[in-house]
């Protein structure tokens, strides 16, 4: 996730593009840069935050665009940096999103003669385009043959030509300027008045107007003017009131990230965990559940026994670990203190070390041998939502890949992001069930099989953001001393993904002791006192059955007078042991 | 052409997505329900729609509003069956001949406009197993009658609930007696004027979705993705 701005008008350009970037910052941080128009274009870019390329002062011209990266393609490089020029200078890009086809591309326009600066996927945009008689047409060819996701600038001249499909890209209209941006906050200051694109517009703005074409046919269309009512402080939240349900409900897009990775560099992993004589994933918290989810995904997917460790208690086991085992730690952050110790020790012994991560250039990524991207963009609320399912998307491609089923799984998990998109489009009647809850002192949760992960990770988002006490179980573990604590009315969350009767048993076996039954299936059973639909799935239910109860920890947590962005006692990075 | 979308039910069956929004407003592939509906509609030649509405109503409104479309927003304020929400459509009809659809239903452009080119009463049917639906039998090439949930073979035509009145129907739901649960049902109605008058049977080219249970969501909206690729 990258954020991307540009700006046409009869201003400035510089100092409104680097205060439009220090609002987007919040989608990635890792380097930035800015593109003007003057007499020619002219480039600063640099790694590091927006503030750090003030010390190169300011760039002439009344239009331009900029960047600030979170890098997915390349490491993190001033080379790599956007704006990225095309062999002429005569015209910059900037880039949000992931090409996958790049390297195609690439090897083509290689072929033709351009010259690459960089290693990211973006800068084949700047040769496409530099290929057509004009910029416009350009943008048009490029449309036609980038695959992926992708929302683009390109500065033309005295104006700027903006496209899109599967990023989010917005259009500002002011007076006598107007701006593009991945998010409204960017360009708010200066005007209410925006214009959504659509996949596959293509828009051309200078200080008079601003006018879309769609890029297949060519033909002029037009799109609705809506006013914005957010102020700038809601603004950086994207309108939502905190940073949780954001992310929460980015998780369409992020699941779509996360999967749209590299063909090779998958096979490359799924060959490292065929060939491994003994697979560890190492973890903590949330993502330990992710782990937790991946053993019983291997095992059935790609028929492979894994082991997971909870990442402090890794030492314990590493007298198992040699130079043939593979280890998998898996952290958002990348800086979590008791994975690294624990990666410090597997590498003492020879292991192989196989990391996935949300934060490029974190320390995690940087001690490993290799490294595989979650491409969730910054999550800034302490909990983890769409970086557990993004983790949970990577795992369920890499077990299909290493069944030799990669694409068969991709496309699977393309059709779960949609229908994550559906269950987050529909969520409002949690709050109803979030007002029933929200006095209670105690939730259990029961799933079997792979459900309870998916248990053990509900629990945790319901008790780390609203303080009610939670415990996911084994569907078949209540009954050994837990069902002392059922009473009139306690609730108890059923995971029953595929109608599995056993589990459905386990609910009688509660309700029959007064348990109040919160069922999360794709079939509403008559065990249920409330029901939680989700759709039908084979292997990506914990995703799906996940994000509602994300969605129900929310709502507990606003009715329950916390802050579900900073909860109590806890940190968003855990750097101690 | 004048159109009716009949959006006042409860979605008991959608529950508990409909505990706070009424089901047109169901998100189906990033838009509400609705918003698709009418889309089909507009692009098949019904310009003059009417929206009758009940259950939550002031959301449905405020929709309508926000989208700009200026339609004619019909109250129906108990939701006593299909044939009362009808009843309700009488002045927004005049002289003329309407169509009704279901707020909950999606036919292709292409069978909305075949629909929008007759002429005089039609039911629309869709061939496959109609116990669960309404059974059409045909006499003549003429509707017969409308058997509800039949227990034995009557036809292999569901109706569809995708229908084309002329003013006549307002008479014919004004002599139909309540049905056993206290409704009025539209397909008594149209049993009714059957019986004097001539209905054609319009069998759809293209497909019939119905947004019934909360499952229906997922189905519903990868056949839309689907098809505007």
């Amino acid at each position: 996730m990258c954020g991307i701005i540009g700006y046409a008008g009869d201003r400035e350009a510089y100092n409104l593009l680097v205060d439009g970037l220090r609002r987007l910052e919040y989608r990635g941080y890792d380097s930035a840069g800015i593109a003007t128009v003057g007499s020619g274009v002219t480039i600063v870019k640099d790694i590091g935050t927006v503030d750090g390329l003030l010390q190169y002062g300011t760039l002439p011209g009344e239009s331009g665009i900029a960047h600030t990266r979170w890098a997915t393609h390349g490491g993190v490089t001033r080379a790599n940096a956007h704006p990225h020029p095309d062999c002429g200078n005569e015209i910059a890009i900037v880039h949000n999103g992931i090409i996958e086809n790049y390297s195609t591309l690439k090897a083509g326009l290689i072929d033709r003669g351009h010259r690459f600066a960089s290693e990211t996927d973006s800068e084949v945009i700047a040769h496409i385009v530099e290929e057509a008689p004009d910029a416009l047409s350009g943008v048009f060819n490029a449309a036609k043959l980038l695959k992926g996701s992708f929302a683009f600038l390109v500065l033309d001249k005295g104006r700027v030509i903006a496209c899109r499909k599967d990023s989010p890209l917005v259009a500002g209209l002011g007076q006598g300027e107007n701006f593009f941006a991945s998010d409204v906050p960017a360009f708010i200051k200066h005007t209410k008045k925006v214009m959504y694109l659509e996949n596959y517009d293509v828009a051309v703005a200078d200080k008079d107007g601003v006018t879309i074409y769609n890029a297949l046919t060519r033909e002029p269309i037009r799109r609705k003017v809506q006013e914005v009512s957010w102020d700038v402080s809601s603004a950086e939240k994207g309108g939502y009131p905190h940073f949780m349900i954001k992310e929460i409900s980015e998780q369409k897009d992020t699941i779509r990230c996360a999967v749209e990775q590299d063909a090779g560099e998958i096979n490359d992993v799924a060959r490292m965990v065929n060939q491994a004589k003994g697979v560890f994933f190492v973890a903590c918290g949330t993502s330990y559940h992710a782990c937790l989810c991946a053993s019983y995904i291997f095992s059935k997917i790609a028929k492979k026994h894994v082991n997971v460790v909870i990442a402090s208690e890794f030492p314990h086991f590493e007298h198992f670990i040699d130079e043939d085992t593979l280890v998998i730690p898996v952290s958002q952050s990348g800086e979590t203190a008791d994975v690294l110790d624990a990666v410090e020790k597997a590498k003492r012994r020879g292991a192989k070390i196989l990391s996935m991560v949300n934060v490029m250039g974190s320390s995690l990524m940087r001690t490993s041998h290799n490294s595989l991207m979650l491409n969730a963009g910054p999550e800034i609320c302490v909990l983890a939502t769409k970086s557990y399912t993004s983790q949970l998307s990577l795992l369920l491609l890499i077990a299909y890949a290493t069944a030799g089923r990669l694409e068969e799984g991709r496309k699977e998990l393309r059709k779960v992001a949609d229908r994550v998109g559906d269950l987050l489009d529909n969520a409002e009647y949690l709050e109803y069930l979030a007002d029933y809850l929200k006095e209670k002192e105690h939730i259990f949760l029961i799933g079997r099989g792979i459900s309870y992960a998916t248990a053990l990770e509900s629990a945790l988002k319901l008790k780390e953001v609203s303080y009610i006490h939670a415990e996911g179980f084994a569907g078949g573990e209540m009954k050994h001393g837990t069902l002392a604590l059922i009473e009139e009315g306690t609730p108890c969350i059923v995971f029953v993904p595929n109608g599995d009767q056993e589990v459905l048993n386990n609910a009688h076996e509660v309700k029959a002791r007064g348990g109040y039954i919160i069922g999360v299936s794709p079939v509403r059973h008559s065990v249920f006192d409330f029901y939680i639909p989700t759709p039908i799935s084979d292997e990506a239910h914990p995703i799906h059955m996940v994000v509602p109860i994300q969605v129900l920890a929310y709502y507990l947590a606003v009715k329950r007078g916390c802050d579900p962005d900073k909860p109590r006692n806890l940190a968003k990075s855990v750097t101690v042991k | 052409m004048k159109a009716v979308v009949l959006a006042a039910g409860k979605g008991t069956r959608m529950l508990p997505i409909t505990l706070k929004k009424p089901k047109p407003l169901v998100k189906v592939a990033g838009k509400p329900f609705l918003e698709h509906l009418i889309a089909d509609l507009q692009g098949s030649g019904y310009s003059d729609i009417g929206i009758v509405v009940g259950y939550k109503k002031e959301m449905v409104e405020s929709f309508v509003q926000s989208k700009g479309w200026e339609f004619e927003l019909i109250e129906q304020k108990e939701q006593t069956g299909t044939g009362n929400a009808v009843k309700m459509c009488k002045d927004f009809a005049g002289k003329e001949e309407f169509v009704v659809v279901m707020g909950d239903n999606l036919y292709s452009p292409r069978d909305l406009a075949r629909l929008a080119k007759m002429k005089g009463n039609c039911v629309s049917v869709a061939k496959g197993d109609p116990s669960r639906y309404g059974a059409v039998v045909k006499d003549n090439g003429f509707l017969k009658e409308i058997v509800e949930k039949p227990q034995e073979y009557v036809s292999s035509l569901i109706n569809v609930g995708l229908y084309r009145f002329t003013p006549e129907i307002f008479d014919a739901l004004s002599k139909t007696k309540l049905s056993p649960r206290g409704e009025l049902e539209i397909t008594d109605a149209i049993n009714l004027m059957a019986k004097s008058s001539k209905v054609r049977v319009l069998e759809l080219k293209d497909y019939w979705l119905d947004l019934a249970k909360p499952e229906d969501i997922y189905t519903i909206s990868e056949f839309v993705l689907k098809n505007a690729e």
